[in-house]
């Protein structure tokens, strides 16, 4: 499965609830509309096609948005595993360092 | 069963109707807080079990904080000299000494006299607009205590005060329209007050950046998508209430010193505040004690480690051997990344915050932080200094 996330979602992800920002476009409404299936321990034990979220059009992603819309699986899941899952294609250098950070902060539980 | 009499029906049955509706009240209110659970829980992913307590105490924190104040004292006149604002690293102590002998004024006037004012910095008009607004905020209708400013002796200083938006945002008529400063070169000052207007700002200061900073392509996303981003998430999810809806931001290229100044402020409860009417106040407790004393504390704090304020904030669970965070999604980070992103830029951040202030230089080293004994921003003010070309 491929997401156009600018297109599909928004191009400004920044929220991560609506109680940040405009309260509009959050991290959670992302994973609720797109990430659902991944929800659940089960969905870690199997081998899936991964979902490929496409940056080409998203023009920022901010590390609140990052944390609650993917470093939320680092619960089920190792962010090395994840990366497995959730593939993302066309995210800038600084998209990708942004996105690695909040998953190796989210893993860990000190 | 004895049948009752008129008499006792009489008695009773308001008793009974009483008793009644008590309990379909209770009811009722079990099924809203179920359903708001249950609302929040799908939504916003909740979390702990003392979330009312959490939202009991902030809400009884902004009462007691935007409680009205009589404003009755004598005028109050202060004289502001030579250069006022942060930007100017030896006008940090002045501008705190300041803004310290007027923020908690309790006089029917206050009057600022510019006379001797030969530069007014971006971080001081952003200090007297939350003033202006903190007042209006917690006097009593038709009892607004006036604030006045006179002229200065410098056209300069005039003018650059009707150029930025000061006059407007204070209602205060143009005297004079200097054609040396550009429009090009500000993101000016007004009353804003809806939260869908952030991006459309975040815009405008990518532009003035664009222009103007010796920041490439690429660091410029590192300071839209971390440094703009968690500012505003933390102005809106922190500063924000029901009670006040204002924000400010101002934004200036400064020509002759070749620098762009960034202020971006709210008049909400404060960092400390934030922190310890959280989920995570017992274990901040114990780090920190909450005093206004420990204002610079508390935001050195949220700078250094990864605490929130938030009411959603995750609280440490049971281990094995000692408690810890449960991996996944976790608030409090904001500040830590703003400040790395800011470190890495090269960008001098300072964070002033009710009676409390954190200056970082460009490298990320603390040069000054603290508290005073009296408030010196009637919020929480963020304020960057970038380099031009």
């Amino acid at each position: 499965m491929e997401i156009d996330v600018g297109k599909d979602f928004y191009h400004r992800l920044a929220n991560r609830d609506s109680h940040q920002g405009d309260g509009k476009f959050t991290a959670i409404d992302f994973r609720n509309r797109f990430l659902k299936s991944l929800d659940n321990e089960n969905a870690w034990l199997t081998d899936t096609e991964p979902i490929v979220l496409d940056f080409a059009n998203v023009k920022k992603i901010g590390p609140s948005f990052a944390n609650e819309a993917f470093a939320y699986f680092t619960k089920y899941a190792s962010p090395e595993k994840l990366s497995k899952k959730i593939v993302f294609k066309n995210a800038t250098r600084v998209q990708r360092m942004i996105i690695q950070e909040e998953l190796e902060t989210g893993h860990k539980r000190v | 069963m004895k049948k009752l009499s008129e008499k006792q029906k009489k008695h009773f049955f308001p008793l009974e109707r009483k008793k009644r509706w008590k309990q379909l009240c209770a009811a009722r209110i079990k099924k809203h807080k179920e359903r708001l659970q249950k609302q929040l829980t799908v939504k916003d992913r909740v979390i702990n079990a003392d979330y009312y307590k959490t939202l009991e105490q902030r809400k009884q924190l902004r009462e007691f904080l935007y409680k009205k104040t009589k404003y009755e004292e004598p005028p109050l006149t202060v004289g502001i000299s030579d250069e006022f604002g942060i930007e100017n690293e030896n006008g940090i102590i002045y501008f705190l000494d300041k803004a310290a002998s007027f923020i908690d004024f309790k006089s029917s006037e206050l009057i600022f006299d510019l006379k001797n004012c030969t530069r007014v910095w971006p971080s001081a008009i952003i200090l007297l607009c939350s003033l202006k607004q903190w007042v209006e905020l917690t006097s009593n209708p038709g009892k607004t205590p006036k604030l006045a400013s006179s002229n200065s002796d410098s056209s300069k200083v005039n003018s650059y005060l009707a150029h930025c938006g000061f006059y407007d945002y204070v209602g205060r008529p143009k005297d004079t329209i200097d054609s040396s400063y550009s429009d090009k070169e500000v993101v000016k000052i007004q009353r804003e007050t809806k939260t869908k207007n952030i991006e459309q700002r975040e815009e405008d200061i990518i532009k003035l950046l664009e222009e103007y900073s010796d920041l490439c392509k690429e660091d410029l996303e590192l300071f839209n998508c971390v440094i703009l981003t968690e500012i505003f998430n933390n102005v809106t999810e922190h500063g924000i209430s029901h009670i006040d809806r204002g924000w400010w931001l101002l934004a200036q290229r400064h020509e002759q010193h070749k620098i762009i100044s960034l202020c971006i402020a709210d008049n909400g409860i404060g960092i400390r505040h934030s922190l310890m009417t959280g989920p995570q106040r017992d274990e901040i407790g114990k780090k920190v004690q909450n005093t206004t004393l420990n204002d610079g504390e508390f935001i050195k704090l949220a700078l250094e480690e990864n605490v929130s304020g938030s009411i959603y904030a995750s609280i440490k669970t049971e281990g094995i051997i000692r408690k810890k965070y449960e991996s996944g999604a976790r608030r409090g980070n904001g500040l830590k990344r703003i400040e790395k992103a800011c470190k890495n830029l090269k960008i001098p951040l300072s964070i002033i915050s009710h009676y409390g202030y954190v200056f970082l230089d460009e490298y990320g080293k603390m040069i000054n932080y603290g508290a005073r004994k009296t408030r010196v921003f009637s919020g929480t003010m963020y304020h960057l200094v970038i380099k031009c070309k």
